[in-house]
């Protein structure tokens, strides 16, 4: 199993354990996103193929470095026959994969969804390509404090590695099992400004009516709302 | 390197490969039906044994092999060839 693969799996059987969940079957699903996959795998099967030929690159190079390997391995894991799938969408692809683990449950489709993404992106040449589009933090303070996506003084983003895995179950399932319920998930949407390859777009229009279909979808008002968590990764932009 | 020395490393290989105990692992055991691999795991053993032994095993020679006893088999003829 390629790295990303392995913490995803932890995190499936951490999530399993806390929510008493112990077989899968044909009503349960996998949904785990990845932004870049088994990235180690790859290049690690890229120097073999360099160094020895390609008569010694793995036969289990494919299964270990595809994106989806994470779900794959989920299900095969807890024997979960049900809807199976891998968003693909960056820094978004876990957020992604539990809104679609939400809808799949929503429309029928799964009684319970193991949903989330995993990474395990550090390399040389990741961190370099990070590095030299100014997207890594340069700072010189304490390492802890680096990481600071909110401050006006930010300089980028700290790399790093892991996997959240949450299980998802529709309410009629969760009750009949008592099942210890964190939270609701009432509404999803999503959108892209189609605007740049990573740079945001300024006015934000798609976000605001994502937002708003996102309301809708929950049957909420914006006053209804007392919470927001965002995420950031990006560096002030210059321009 | 003698039958028993190549045994005891095909063994080994296999045992490191494979997930399982040395001990557990005699000249007739199949790699398939013994220990469960399937053909991609017996596809990465025969490139361990290529690599450890330092031989070439064609395709069609590696179909036939199927047990550790038949790797010896194979490794001895072709490691006396080449001596």
């Amino acid at each position: 199993m390629d790295r990303f693969t392995q913490f995803a799996l932890a995190a499936a059987l951490q999530a399993a354990k806390d929510a008493k969940v112990e077989q899968g079957g044909e009503d349960v699903g996998v949904v785990v996103g990845s932004g870049v996959g088994g990235i180690i795998t790859l290049l690690d099967q890229q120097q073999v193929l360099l160094e020895k030929g390609a008569g010694r690159v793995s036969p289990f190079m494919i299964p270990m470095m595809m994106s989806n390997s994470a779900a794959s391995q989920i299900a095969i894991r807890f024997h979960a026959q049900g809807y199976s799938s891998c968003p693909v969408t960056a820094c978004a692809s876990s957020l992604h994969a539990v809104g679609e683990a939400y809808q799949v449950i929503r429309r029928g489709e799964a009684r319970l969804i193991f949903a989330g993404g995993a990474e395990a992106p550090l390399v040389p040449v990741a961190i370099a390509a990070f590095a030299n589009m100014k997207a890594l933090s340069a700072s010189k303070r304490e390492p802890a404090q680096v990481s600071r996506p909110f401050d006006r003084n930010r300089d980028g983003f700290v790399i790093s590695e892991g996997a959240g895995i949450l299980v998802l179950e529709a309410l009629e399932s969760a009750l009949a099992r008592s099942a210890h319920i964190y939270g609701e998930i009432r509404g999803f949407a999503a959108s892209t400004d189609a605007y740049h390859v990573a740079a945001p777009e300024p006015e934000g229009t798609a976000i605001v009516s994502m937002i708003k279909r996102a309301l809708t979808s929950a049957g909420m008002i914006p006053e209804d709302i007392d919470h927001n968590q965002s995420r950031r990764t990006r560096p002030r932009l210059r321009s | 390197m003698n039958e028993q020395e190549i045994a005891d490393k095909v063994k080994a290989l296999v045992a490191s490969r494979l997930g399982t105990p040395v001990e557990q692992i005699a000249l007739e055991t199949r790699f398939s039906e013994d220990l469960n691999a399937d053909s991609l795991d017996v596809v990465d053993l025969i490139m361990a044994l290529e690599e450890a032994f330092q031989v070439k095993i064609p395709d069609n020679e590696a179909q036939q092999i199927k047990t550790v006893s038949d790797t010896v088999t194979f490794l001895l003829s072709h490691l006396s060839q080449s001596a």
